[in-house]
């Protein structure tokens, strides 16, 4: 699992901040100053370089004067003015970190002090290829003053940058500053990959983007195929309460699909739930090592026939799709989802429905009793949605990278 | 890569559940209230109609507890003037003992019969299980999924699921036929709403009791309807709670 222990100082100086933010709105001043206050927008007028001392991070800032670079313990800060009285924040992580957790407490934490805080926005989305997560605050102070905390993560192979703006209003400002910061981001310890394919997918659930899987995949040093799923999401528990869910799995697979090994784990709220190992083992089968729910396993896997790992799953789907041939065929598989079950795998069926989406076949997924339609092209799942009563849970590709 | 990611989809969907995010912090999510009128303290039936999804299953999974639900169009409606007593006996073996999700062998529940029988004497009543719940539970918040007991017992934290699995698994501790169920509660002031809600189930000498260890009400009564109940209590767990979680497929609910 990435880490979760954020730094205290960061806490410290937002909650310095907080305490006496010069941008409040009095909420006496009635509804109407602050819905003004949050229509508020700036024009960045400049693109700055900065870059960390000892060389780990460089980057193109867009903004409104030039930005600070302070080395912290565990992350830079970069203080970057977009043309409001309180600069906006960012920090360049010295290491990979649950961008969902993170989020959460960079969010929360700083607020945990307020009457009363409530959630004005979750969204995710993709500046090109990298995914983000956003969350904005709506806060009260004790002197009854309203005031806006507003966050933004990104995560990188090696690293996570973290952005945050302590004002009411400025919204598209702030997410252009952070876009600008996340594309021109150049890290001295990222791996250079070489993936045979790539793509970010969207949750989305009540018309809001709530998180975002990456999908990777590519040889590793022996010739086998390696895959990563890294996925963040922050649930809306009530009006000020969230549970971030964070997962990252590595997976090794032959060429031909056999999962060769696996490593899984997920963490609910910083606190890891699943961490668990899958192992081929000499004699045949799988073992399962780690914990789940806090308990130790160590375990063979039940599997009802050959376990496939994630990229042999998206080529078979291409493949029984058949969007080239317009002939989509039913396919099943057997595969390893250790939140469901980690003892066991998951059979899962894929049925064409006979309906067209945008020209392309749709597909119903079936596990376990809970359903969903998607749609799938040449290059992997494109779109899934799942319908409970009047809500939709829907997942959709906001960017891809295949080779065929 | 789509089904590497069913197990995310699968939480999601039931964390998330069919339902709005619940304006307390207690439930599982809010559901719709329509028509709906504020009720004297002294109320003294509840007349309840349930619009849903799939209503024959609705009234199928009703029936468990309530004996005639009366179908509607598209939905159930039905009275009550109590907590509904669920017709089928307990098994005994089953509804005693550790599992997975309800376990109370561990050592971090185990201890728990410390300040529990200081307090309550060597056989606490029920009742007094559920008081204890209460109070254990100090970090009361809707951000936890479905933890299993110990891990409640640990983080002395969450909404109601985790009031109600360590409740089951006190009442099994000492020995009391115990079940973790889900359904809704209705708040009756002004505006009535209605949650998605769990809470406990001990088998006495009147059949099925409900127990609610976050004491949302003084007692469970009407206002508590009674859904599903968690039957998979072994480590894949959370695939059985589609079926739960499905049941909460509710459009609206209308209260008298």
């Amino acid at each position: 699992m990435k880490k979760t222990n954020i730094i205290r100082a960061v806490f410290v100086f937002l909650a310095v901040c907080l305490s006496g933010c010069a941008t409040t709105q009095q909420t006496s001043q009635g509804p109407d100053i602050l819905q003004q206050a949050l229509a508020r927008e700036a024009t960045l007028s400049g693109t700055y370089a900065v870059a960390a001392e000892d060389g780990f991070f460089s980057a193109n800032v867009a903004g409104s004067a030039r930005p600070k670079v302070t080395a912290r313990e565990g992350a830079y800060q970069v203080t970057v003015p977009i043309a409001t009285e309180i600069p906006a924040e960012c920090f360049v992580y010295n290491d990979v970190m649950d961008s969902a957790a993170t989020l959460s407490l960079l969010i929360e934490e700083p607020l945990s002090d307020m009457p009363r805080t409530q959630i004005r926005k979750i969204d995710a989305g993709t500046f090109g290829k990298l995914p983000y997560l956003y969350q904005e605050r709506l806060y009260i102070t004790e002197q009854k003053a309203a005031g806006v905390l507003k966050g933004i993560v990104v995560p990188f192979q090696s690293s996570l940058l973290a952005c945050l703006h302590d004002t009411a209003g400025y919204s598209e400002t702030f997410r252009q500053m952070a876009a600008s910061f996340a594309n021109t981001l150049v890290l001295r310890d990222e791996p250079r990959g070489n993936f045979v394919h790539e793509e970010v997918l969207l949750w989305q659930l009540r018309d809001m983007n709530i998180g975002y899987t990456v999908n990777r995949a590519g040889a590793d040093t022996r010739g086998d195929i390696k895959s990563t799923v890294e996925t963040a999401v922050l649930l809306q528990r009530s009006g000020s309460e969230t549970m971030s869910r964070d997962e990252y799995n590595v997976i090794h697979e032959q060429t031909n699909g056999d999962l060769i090994s696996g490593r899984y784990a997920e963490a609910e709220n910083g606190e890891v739930k699943v961490s668990i190992s899958l192992d081929r083992v000499e004699q045949g089968g799988y073992r399962v090592e780690g914990t789940f729910q806090g308990k130790e396993i160590d375990a063979p896997l039940q599997a009802t026939s050959g376990v496939v790992g994630p990229y042999y799953q998206h080529r078979e789907m291409i493949r029984a799709a058949n969007p080239a041939s317009g002939q989509p065929r039913a396919m099943s598989i057997d595969a390893y989802v250790p939140s469901a079950n980690p003892l066991q795998t998951v059979t899962f069926d894929l049925n064409p429905t006979g309906a067209r989406v945008g020209g392309l076949p749709e597909y119903e997924l079936s596990f376990s009793g809970l359903k969903g339609a998607g749609v799938v092209d040449g290059k992997g799942q494109k779109s899934m949605t799942v319908k409970m009563g009047p809500l939709e849970l829907q997942l959709s590709r906001a960017y891809v990278n295949s080779q065929p | 890569m789509l089904i590497a990611r069913a197990g995310l989809l699968l939480l999601a969907t039931f964390l998330a559940g069919p339902l709005e995010a619940a304006d307390a912090n207690l439930f599982i999510g809010q559901i719709r209230v329509e028509d709906a009128r504020a009720a004297s303290p002294d109320s003294q039936v509840l007349h309840y109609r349930i619009m849903h999804e799939d209503p024959a299953g609705l009234q199928a999974q009703l029936a468990r507890w309530i004996g005639q639900p009366e179908p509607v169009e598209g939905g159930v409606a039905f009275s009550l003037r109590a907590y509904p007593v669920a017709a089928t006996p307990a098994d005994y073996e089953r509804h005693r003992a550790a599992s997975f999700l309800i376990d109370y062998t561990e050592p971090v529940i185990q201890t728990l019969a410390g300040p529990i029988e200081q307090r309550y004497g060597k056989q606490p009543l029920p009742g007094e299980l559920e008081q204890f719940v209460h109070e254990y539970i100090v970090d009361k918040n809707g951000a936890h999924g479905f933890d299993v007991a110990s891990m409640v017992a640990k983080s002395r934290a969450g909404d109601c699921t985790e009031h109600a699995v360590l409740l089951t698994a006190l009442l099994r501790m000492y020995d009391y036929p115990a079940r973790t169920v889900t359904g809704l509660y209705v708040s009756l002031e002004e505006p009535v709403l209605a949650y998605g809600h769990a809470w406990a189930e001990y088998y006495g000498d009147d059949g099925w009791v409900g127990l609610d260890g976050t004491r949302i009400s003084i007692s469970v009564g009407a206002q508590h309807v009674p859904l599903d109940v968690v039957e998979d209590e072994s480590i894949a767990y959370a695939l059985g709670l589609i079926g739960t979680f499905q049941a909460f497929t509710i459009d609206h609910v209308i209260v008298k």
